[in-house]
């Protein structure tokens, strides 16, 4: 296995093993042992008791964070008529259609969020060669497959996460920056907690959340209690 | 987790056993490489595994859900279709998926807020995207590419590519299956060294399990981490590669040797006791302990060799003259050029090899020389004496319906079958082997069938198309050795890497801008390869350097030291035989009925003078040799 380095090992020696921290205490000590050089990002783990090779137990979508990511989003837009208009108000980087899918065919990836009009999928569907391997395809259950243009750009601009279980039934997703206030820290935790306690599949057995780990980019993990959230 | 087990799995051919009560398991992400001697049964084992033939005990364990995947050795692919059309055959489902998110893209345009089509949509894309839908294709170009098949050959029909090609393509379209158990049988088969290697790469970091039959070491070494070897009816299991597990064999083996002495030295001792004292009343008793002590021992049983290995040696009849071949400006294609112009001369007991990628055209241009296809322009010719004896990679001068012993006897009716039988068995074919009938051969026994026949032809110029393939390790050794003693010429196709590096006294490379020669064996080329790839792709001939010269001069006199030892032995043979002619014509004078015989006396004694007469004449010449080959080491 690879070694740490100094500065992980030093920011591991001030969190205590075995402890499940209170969300606020943690949030704390992310503050306290942070070290990046930068505005780290903060991010939350779950794993989950589902089994994602079942179609009723995938747990994905999005949710706008009450206090956004803390990282601007470049979003393009793929519309037509009055939609590409409404696109351009709500502050799309760039709107467009068959010239859009020129663009990227022609290797522009300049971008974060591709939204797209249900009837603009059909020129949007020959970029997944391009766009599936990155995960920027429009889809609509993240909400960027949809008539209501304005909503999508607003909610991607406003700081909306998109999430999604891996084949390990684990759930990773940004909820700030180091540099958020505490509350609105924990403000936006409590929003993404909520959303994947509403989505708990059905047929998911048991505990549904084995554990939930906090952590800060370069950080250490910090196993949390959403009960005291 | 264990997702294949085969248990207490057995078969018959009738009365005889192939192997029996075998267990293997396969992990998840198992690298096991299946070992043995031509014949032992691994093909037949590896059908078994891949549930295409019953086994006759025994039953064969797999996890529900497990794809399996099986190439075959000698297996192409038979298709009308385009190469990549035949790829894209394993992604028919992913087509379909596209095909269907097209279609409800289309509807989208007329029904944007039908939330069930959405709801449609979002499934299909998910699912799509994660069988990797989206990045099929590039996957199918990553494999052909590494196969070597460049983007211009994809539109080509499979029909119209060699057998090497259509192999390497089986592979290809195996590979991109992702089967979790991956069954190849001899994969390197065919396999040019830069696809080998490719391949290496590309099965180290493979998924799923691998499972794989070969006789190359170098692959075996580099790919496998547990080894089962199949050997006298029985399979073994050992941890580690090739080597390691040759290693862990000769260690077990002088370990049971030792025991087995050790047993012996004990009964021996015991024996002795017992025959000493047994009639004598007052040590009876313990005698008789000791006999039973003797009649309770499990007897060891004597620890075998390696198992045997053919044993053979190509012979001519008589000489070629100095040159053999001469090659000028040669293209060979059957309708289309696919390499000019080749050009080499071949001299008398010269070994020489043609290497080239996979589909250049070396097996065409061994056909052309054999006058199968006409050559397109240039000329070719051989020298006198030549007769030519071919071994063809495909086996097809085998008649499938007709048994061993018949294959050869058909060929010369009039030999004894006692010679005829001589002769196969040191190619192995023992006992009841020379009555099976050629389409029940593995591959490795097939080869050995062929080079059988090749050996009784006595042939003074041997054109060999990757004779090594189907080989086991020991065979090719023995075929190397052979050849290596072969007092004729010879020129020969091969991929082995070792094989060429210990016969070959020059490498005749062909790509599509014709032949370049050099005077060496595999390292000499590849290091020659390296100087000039750097510099310019070399001429029709490398211009020779110091270093050059001095390995010409010395493969030169190794030749002549060959030549002239060949000469010694031949000598003292001759000088023998003459020895014992003259013992026996002078036992033939002492006999009474000879002594009274004034007539029979006389043409003895004539008889003897010019036997010894030939016996001077021999020992000049043994004579002169001996000293030359003093001289020359």
């Amino acid at each position: 296995m690879s070694k740490h380095g100094k500065k992980y090992t030093e920011a591991l020696k001030q969190v205590e093993k075995n402890k499940t921290y209170a969300a606020d205490e943690a949030v704390a000590l992310l503050k306290k042992i942070d070290y990046a050089k930068f505005d780290a990002t903060v991010e939350v783990a779950y794993n989950l008791s589902v089994d994602p090779k079942q179609a009723d137990q995938q747990i994905r979508g999005a949710v706008v964070l009450p206090n956004g990511t803390g990282k601007t989003q470049r979003v393009i837009v793929f519309a037509e008529g009055p939609q590409a208009k409404a696109a351009e108000e709500a502050g799309a980087d760039v709107v467009g259609s068959d010239d859009l899918v020129q663009r990227i065919q022609d290797g522009w990836l300049d971008f974060d969020v591709a939204v797209a009009t249900p009837p603009m999928m059909a020129k949007v569907g020959r970029l997944g060669r391009v766009l599936g391997p990155k995960g920027l395809m429009p889809n609509p259950k993240t909400g960027t497959v949809t008539m209501d243009v304005t909503k999508a750009v607003n909610d991607v601009k406003a700081g909306q996460v998109t999430y999604r279980v891996d084949k390990a039934g684990l759930i990773h997703a940004p909820i700030g920056k180091i540099s958020f206030d505490d509350a609105k820290l924990l403000e936006n935790f409590k929003a993404f907690n909520e959303v994947i306690l509403r989505a708990r599949p059905a047929a998911a057995k048991g505990n549904y959340m084995k554990s939930v780990t906090l952590t800060s980019t370069f950080g250490p993990g910090l196993p949390v209690d959403t009960n005291t959230l | 987790m264990i997702i294949l087990q085969a248990q207490q799995v057995a078969r018959f051919f009738g009365a005889e056993v192939l192997f029996d009560k075998v267990n293997l398991e396969v992990q998840d992400h198992a690298r096991i490489g299946l070992v043995g001697v031509n014949g032992a049964g691994k093909s037949t084992l590896l059908r078994i595994i891949a549930e295409i033939d019953p086994p006759d005990q025994g039953q064969i364990v797999m996890n529900k859900g497990i794809t399996l995947g099986y190439l075959a050795q000698n297996s192409g692919l038979d298709s009308s279709k385009t190469v990549y059309a035949e790829m894209l055959t394993v992604f028919t489902d992913l087509q379909k998926m596209a095909q269907q998110l097209k279609d409800i893209e289309l509807q989208l345009i007329d029904h944007p807020t039908d939330a069930s089509l959405l709801a449609n949509y979002d499934t299909l894309q998910t699912t799509f995207k994660a069988q990797n839908g989206y990045s099929y294709e590039t996957e199918i170009k990553t494999v052909l590419n590494g196969f070597q098949f460049p983007e211009e050959t994809y539109q080509m029909s499979v029909a119209s590519l060699s057998g090497g090609e259509r192999s390497r393509l089986a592979l290809a379209k195996i590979l991109l299956q992702k089967p979790d158990i991956l069954i190849l049988d001899e994969p390197t088969n065919h396999l040019d060294i830069e696809t080998l290697n490719w391949l290496e790469n590309y099965l180290q970091g493979y998924p799923g399990a691998l499972l794989t039959v070969s006789h190359d070491q170098y692959f075996l070494d580099h790919v496998t981490k547990e080894i089962y070897a199949l050997s006298r009816h029985q399979l073994k299991h050992y941890r580690g590669n090739y080597t390691n597990y040759l290693e862990q064999a000769a260690a077990e083996l002088k370990h049971a040797e030792k025991e087995y002495e050790m047993q012996q030295t004990e009964i021996k001792k015991l024996q002795t006791f017992v025959d000493k004292n047994l009639s004598r009343a007052s040590t009876t008793k313990r005698a008789q302990a000791r006999q039973k002590q003797l009649d309770k021992m499990v007897r060891l049983e004597k620890p075998k060799n390696a198992e045997q290995s053919a044993h053979f040696r190509f012979e001519i009849t008589e000489e070629t003259g100095k040159e053999v071949l001469m090659v000028k400006d040669l293209a060979v294609g059957y309708d289309e050029v696919m390499s000019r112009p080749i050009t080499f001369d071949v001299r008398k007991q010269q070994r020489v090899a043609i290497i080239g990628a996979n589909g250049i055209g070396k097996s065409t241009l061994i056909k052309t020389l054999l006058g199968e296809i006409p050559a397109l322009a240039g000329t070719f010719k051989f020298g006198a004496n030549v007769a030519i004896g071919y071994y063809d990679q495909n086996q097809d001068q085998l008649d499938p319906k007709k048994t061993v012993l018949d294959t050869i006897w058909d060929e010369h009716p009039l030999l004894p079958e006692q010679q005829i039988r001589n002769v196969l068995g040191s190619f192995l074919f023992r006992g009841d082997d020379v009555q099976k009938v050629v389409h029940q051969l593995s591959g490795g026994e097939k080869a050995r069938l062929l080079l059988t026949k090749l050996a009784m032809e006595k042939r003074n110029v041997l054109i060999m198309d990757e004779p090594t393939n189907h080989l086991d390790i020991q065979s090719k050794e023995v075929l190397e050795e052979a050849l290596a003693n072969f007092a004729g010429t010879l020129i020969f196709v091969s991929h082995d890497r070792y094989f060429i590096n210990s016969l070959a006294e020059m490498v005749v490379d062909i790509d599509a801008n014709g032949s370049h020669l050099y005077a060496g064996n595999y390292d000499f080329y590849l290091e020659k390869r390296a100087e000039t790839s750097t510099t310019e792709s070399p001429k029709q001939t490398e211009p020779i350097s110091d270093n050059q010269a001095a390995f010409i001069a010395d493969k030169n006199k190794q030749k002549e030291i060959r030549k002239v030892k060949r000469a010694v032995e031949s000598a003292e043979k001759q000088l023998n035989e003459l020895g014992a002619e003259n013992d026996r014509i002078q036992l033939a004078m002492t006999q009474p009925e000879v002594l009274n015989d004034f007539q029979k006396l006389a043409d003895l004694q004539a008889e003897l003078e010019k036997n010894e007469q030939q016996q001077e004449e021999v020992e000049a010449l043994w004579l002169q040799a001996s000293e030359e080959l003093e001289s020359l080491t």
